[in-house]
């Protein structure tokens, strides 16, 4: 934890982007269609109207209807569906 | 983008598998920890998913099925091979499969259609028959045709070509052909030569380079007149000398038109009734789709239309013909020389003006005598009338 703090200063200090050094999951969100999250995501649970992923101890919660995990691999997950928020957990 | 996506993973062959278990999520975690592509994941009920994946990846995956404790099964194998073994496995769909490639190498090694390039004067129809005599129609198989022999003999059947050559592309014969430049008439000038006319005309200018004049500026010419003799006499004891007339020999020539049309005649109205008849005509073999080959009716316009099989500007030798007949009455018609007149005069002035570069309409008129209205257009024009005769 200490060095992911010491990294977050170094990435603050030299005006970096947040995941250029540290493991801060990349979310591109297309509209409220799709969702990408970039990166290795553990799926912790899956439903049409819920999903739940984590990435480097941040625990990522899609809420919507009709959700579909459209692909899924090492390089992230992308769900599909009718998105109506999005929230995160420590 | 995911319509391409489909299509590529229906071509790379893949699986639809349901896993149950206790938690799917973790068999997907595990696919993912090892680098398997999942994609189209589907919640069906609790512990239950559906996922696709490819068939490669599905023969690589008991181990994790066996870490999550799920269990797994196939629901749905989609790809080209999967479909292939479906096919095979109806016979008759295989069979005709094997027919269709067949008519499809056989085709293959037939010369089915033609195109023709490089033409000017020569028409493909008389290339197409020289061609035919030799050995190279609709049908003929590739591998019996030598076209350098076939060259050989079509250009010397058919002189005014210089170049024949054909290529087969598949099914489709491309003929290039190069026609003859023809030779202009030498005229030997070391031959003694008189200059005659060749036209009706008055002479209206008169440029002598060598030879006599024996006409004048004024004076009037027949077809066949002396203009300019090759025999100058030297003044000196009657004695003369023959050369090869040269000269220019401008004239006021004339051209006149006659138009006759009758005023009487017969007219034809559709009566309303037609018939269709169809056939087809794979190369030179037709199959007509009617019995009767007789008259259809007493009195009819005939009109044939035909729908070629053609594909990406390759016409096949397989044509539908469709043959419509118009039956018609006829009736005495009568029409009026003053609604005609001026159409024939204007006929008749366009083709005066088409007989002779620069004519000019000098008059032009109509009269009805009897039952025939005529039409007359008189042009003039100046033009070179000698014609150059070698001396006997």
């Amino acid at each position: 934890m200490a060095k992911v703090g010491w990294l977050k200063k170094i990435t603050q200090a030299m005006e970096l982007p947040p995941d250029a050094l540290r493991p801060v999951p990349r979310i591109i969100l297309s509209g409220n269609e799709e969702v990408l999250i970039g990166g290795h995501t553990v799926l912790l649970a899956y439903t049409p109207e819920f999903l739940s992923v984590s990435r480097a101890g941040l625990r990522i919660c899609i809420q919507g209807s009709g959700l579909i995990i459209l692909a899924m691999d090492k390089l992230g997950i992308c769900v599909g569906g009718v998105i109506d928020s999005i929230s995160f957990e420590r | 983008m995911k319509k391409l996506q489909s299509f590529a993973h229906y071509l790379s062959t893949s699986v639809r598998a349901e896993i149950r278990g206790t938690s799917p999520e973790r068999f997907l975690n595990l696919c993912a920890q090892h680098e398997i592509h999942v994609w189209g994941i589907e919640y069906r009920e609790s512990n239950c998913l559906r996922v696709s994946m490819s068939a490669r990846s599905f023969l690589s995956i008991a181990p994790l099925v066996r870490r999550s404790a799920c269990q797994i099964r196939i629901v749905n194998r989609r790809g080209v091979h999967y479909g292939m073994k479906r096919l095979w496995k109806k016979k008759l769909l295989a069979c005709t499969l094997l027919v269709f490639l067949g008519i499809c190498v056989l085709m293959n090694t037939m010369v089915l259609s033609f195109e023709f390039t490089g033409y000017e004067t020569v028409q493909p129809r008389q290339i197409m028959e020289a061609m035919q005599k030799n050995g190279l129609d609709f049908g003929t198989f590739k591998r019996t045709v030598d076209a350098s022999d076939l060259r050989n003999v079509i250009l010397m059947e058919i002189p005014e070509l210089i170049w024949f050559t054909v290529t087969f592309h598949g099914s489709h014969a491309t003929v290039d052909v190069r026609e003859r430049e023809p030779v202009p008439e030498v005229i030997n000038e070391a031959l003694p030569a008189d200059i005659i006319s060749d036209f009706h005309g008055v002479v209206r200018d008169l440029s002598v380079y060598k030879g006599q004049a024996q006409v004048k500026i004024g004076d009037v010419v027949t077809p066949g007149t002396l203009l300019v003799s090759g025999a100058v006499d030297l003044r000196l004891d009657g004695k003369s000398l023959v050369t090869h007339a040269r000269a220019d020999v401008l004239a006021d020539v004339w051209y006149k038109t006659t138009l006759a049309l009758p005023l009487t005649g017969t007219g034809k109205t559709p009566t309303g009734r037609e018939k269709t008849r169809w056939a087809l005509v794979i190369g030179k073999k037709r199959i007509n789709f009617y019995k009767n080959d007789g008259k259809v009716f007493d009195n009819y316009d005939k009109i044939i239309t035909r729908h070629t099989l053609s594909l990406g500007g390759w016409e096949f030798p397989v044509t539908l013909v469709e043959e419509r007949y118009i039956e018609y009455e006829t009736f005495d018609a009568a029409f009026s020389a003053q609604d005609l007149a001026a159409d024939l005069t204007a006929t008749a002035r366009r083709i005066t003006q088409s007989l002779d570069a620069g004519v000019e309409i000098t008059s032009a008129s109509a009269r009805e005598s009897g039952e025939i209205l005529y039409a007359y257009a008189y042009g003039k024009c100046e033009r070179n009338i000698g014609q150059t005769v070698v001396r006997e």
